[in-house]
């Protein structure tokens, strides 16, 4: 199988790390291809979600929330029961893993598009969707064991957070425009795979240096963090599956489920359970599950993907 | 390492093995996840290793301390 030029940047960036090369991107130029990357795809979803409204999304976007909440109620009883992590830990790495990550919807959206895939466009609308209701699941399973939230700064760190903002915000503004967006593609559209592979440069040299950080729990954070995307990926791509969406749906949303968050749920966990280990949550979403995602999951469930809808 | 951390990096490890294996022989898929898997099953098995030599090595150490303290 041949592999996607945007993930032979995090590959290079990930051996620059290995070989402790100085490369190095500045932070506020990541900052911003952070932020650039949020726009394009909110902009193309909002754009998308104009042409192709119409009230069947509704029952879409709730079977989609319901993906979010089923995956940490998944998760949580592995980490717990097998993995023996604290309650704490447990419902904040398992909310990792109910949200997604927009890296890896990215990388998803860049391959469907290389090979010239069609698929539901609007479904930037289901990123943002996908991005709470675990968060809110992760914190009511820590709460079971007596620990007290303060709502109010959680609440302010879910649904403002830069992530959600600027991708609601440009879903939005691409809905209103319509024929408008045409004069910033140019920069949204045409840039959007040379600066998704900046960004995955950037990531191969996070994610490589994040390994370490597993240590004591190597084993059974590993095979958790290859396990869950694969159970995400089978209910993602089931439950698409069921909701009539086309082959690159189906993948999308399987690739939405496998994925794990890595950006906003980190920051409101810290808010909401500031005693849980961050570090692991993170080791595990960004050191294994982002490149398990990106360098076989990808290439595994659009393969599988192709081959069942062959087959049927 | 629990007992329990062990059996579930096992598992998963040596399902991942059958099912990459699996869809690698049909051709549907690389390799890539059969060696994910072997990777998973050997770090469990590499991380139990390491566990036991380093208790027996506690023992014997402890065995030895035993055996200086007592003929002092």
């Amino acid at each position: 199988m041949q592999l996607d030029i945007v993930v032979a940047f995090f590959i290079l960036g990930a051996l620059a790390r290995a070989v402790k090369s100085n490369l190095q991107l500045p932070p506020a130029l990541y900052q911003s291809l952070t932020i650039f990357l949020l726009i394009a795809i909110g902009l193309k979803g909002g754009t998308a979600l104009s042409q192709h409204a119409s009230p069947i999304l509704l029952p879409q976007s709730l079977a989609v929330i319901s993906l979010g909440i089923a995956i940490p109620l998944i998760a949580f009883p592995l980490l717990f029961r097998f993995g023996q992590l604290n309650r704490t830990d447990s419902a904040s790495i398992a909310a990792h893993y109910g949200s997604v990550s927009v890296a890896t919807y990215a990388v998803a959206v860049a391959v469907l598009e290389s090979r010239g895939i069609p698929y539901e466009a609007y479904f930037p609308l289901f990123v943002v969707l996908l991005e709470m209701p675990a968060i809110a699941v992760g914190i009511a399973l820590a709460r079971q064991g007596g620990k007290k939230v303060s709502w109010g700064p959680l609440l302010h760190e879910m649904t403002c957070n830069q992530g959600i903002v600027l991708m609601s915000g440009s879903l939005i503004i691409g809905y209103l425009a319509g024929e408008q967006v045409n004069s910033i593609m140019p920069l949204f559209g045409d840039l959007f795979h040379g600066v998704l592979a900046l960004f995955l440069l950037e990531m191969g040299i996070v994610a490589a240096s994040r390994i370490s950080d597993i240590r004591m729990a190597a084993p059974f954070i590993t095979a958790f963090a290859v396990l869950m995307p694969l159970v995400g990926a089978v209910l993602g791509g089931g439950l698409a599956h069921l909701l009539g969406f086309t082959a690159g749906g189906i993948f999308l949303l399987a690739t939405l489920g496998a994925s794990a968050s890595y950006i906003a749920v980190p920051a409101a966990m810290r808010t909401a359970l500031p005693d849980a280990n961050h570090g692991l949550s993170i080791a595990a979403s960004l050191g294994v599950t982002f490149p398990f995602n990106v360098l076989v999951g990808i290439p595994l469930y659009l393969a599988t993907i192709e081959w069942l809808s062959k087959t049927q | 390492m629990h007992d329990s951390q062990f059996y579930f990096s096992l598992a998963t490890g040596i399902s991942i093995i059958v099912l990459g294996a699996a869809l690698a022989s049909a051709g549907i898929v690389d390799w890539g996840l059969f060696a994910v898997g072997c990777g998973i099953t050997g770090l469990a098995m590499a991380s139990k290793a390491g566990n036991r030599i380093k208790s027996v090595a506690r023992t014997i150490t402890a065995r030895r301390y035993d055996n200086i303290s007592s003929s002092r």
